[in-house]
């Protein structure tokens, strides 16, 4: 019940953050964190063609990747109204990820989007943002482990 | 959460059985050919992000097969075999996804019983270009799906 990773993609698709959240997670190279970043925003768009059903809305709607489970993790992404995608990785059957995430994108309005000198579309590097996201992955896996829910 | 199909691919992507369970027939606008693009998609994304995964998961986990993958609109369980097949089965309306450990179990049944009985243990097997159209894959397959409390 770790989280491994937190990667956010801009509308499109390059990468605009990246960090581990946990020293599980793999240590990933710059060149390879953009590679990621740019292949997810691409199977994102491909996994709602590939469906044989669409969300109603055509392509004003939020539809593509909302959840991954592999062997080895959780992938959980959510997508904003402005096409900014906040992408979260845990370990396996690690609950809640999606409320993780809309909280994450709470601190991203809060810390990033009201920094006068922010451009949209770019990096973030927000010491504010980087500290916020750190005290709620602490606090979200302290409750967890202090109320072992019927999760496993 | 009905089931609306099933593809199994071989390794190198051909397309060796598929079947549409899905009721509507009311917009069978698709012909042969799309379904076919369709399928290429379905093949192409569950491999580029089996490569996402392998990346992101930690290191000393050694399943990098994925598992399912949402999207809005349906979810799609993958089966990965050892030989390299692909199971591919799509279910709608699955957002909370209470059935996901049993599907699991349901698709490799469908491997382990169905497809090795039926299709490998046929006397006119072919390794490269299994005909599975002459077995009863199919109708045991159906009938299996049929008895599962998640068909419809």
């Amino acid at each position: 019940m770790v989280f491994l990773h937190l990667f956010v993609v801009n509308r499109s698709g390059g990468l605009i953050h990246h960090r581990h959240l946990s020293n599980k997670a793999p240590k990933i190279g710059t060149n390879e964190w953009l590679r990621i970043g740019s292949t997810f925003h691409s199977l994102h768009a491909i996994a709602a063609e590939a469906s044989p059903v669409r969300l109603p809305g055509g392509k004003n709607s939020n539809d593509g990747i909302e959840e991954m489970v592999t062997g080895g993790m959780v992938l959980r992404s959510f997508q904003t109204r402005t096409g900014i995608k906040f992408v979260l990785t845990a370990e396996p059957q690690t609950p809640d990820l999606g409320q993780v995430l809309k909280e994450i994108y709470v601190l991203y309005t809060e810390c990033v989007l009201k920094d006068p000198f922010y451009e949209l579309e770019m990096p973030i590097r927000s010491e504010l943002f980087v500290h916020a996201v750190d005290a709620l992955v602490e606090r979200v896996q302290n409750a967890v482990s202090i109320s072992p829910t019927k999760h496993r | 959460m009905p089931v609306h199909s099933l593809h199994v691919f071989d390794r190198k992507g051909k397309t060796l059985f598929t079947k549409c369970y899905a009721q509507n027939k009311a917009n069978k606008v698709d012909d042969g050919e799309q379904l076919s693009e369709k399928r290429k998609l379905v093949f192409g994304m569950l491999f580029s992000l089996k490569e996402v995964a392998a990346s992101l998961s930690p290191s000393s986990i050694k399943d990098n097969g994925v598992h399912s993958v949402q999207t809005g609109a349906s979810t799609c369980y993958c089966l990965e075999t050892a030989s390299g097949l692909r199971f591919a089965l799509y279910i709608t309306d699955d957002a909370d996804k209470t059935h996901a450990r049993s599907i699991r179990k349901a698709m490799q049944h469908a491997y382990n019983d169905i497809w090795i009985q039926s299709v490998v243990r046929s006397p006119l097997y072919n390794p490269v270009t299994p005909n599975v159209q002459a077995t009863n894959f199919e109708t045991n397959l159906d009938a299996f799906l049929v008895s599962q409390s998640w068909y419809r």
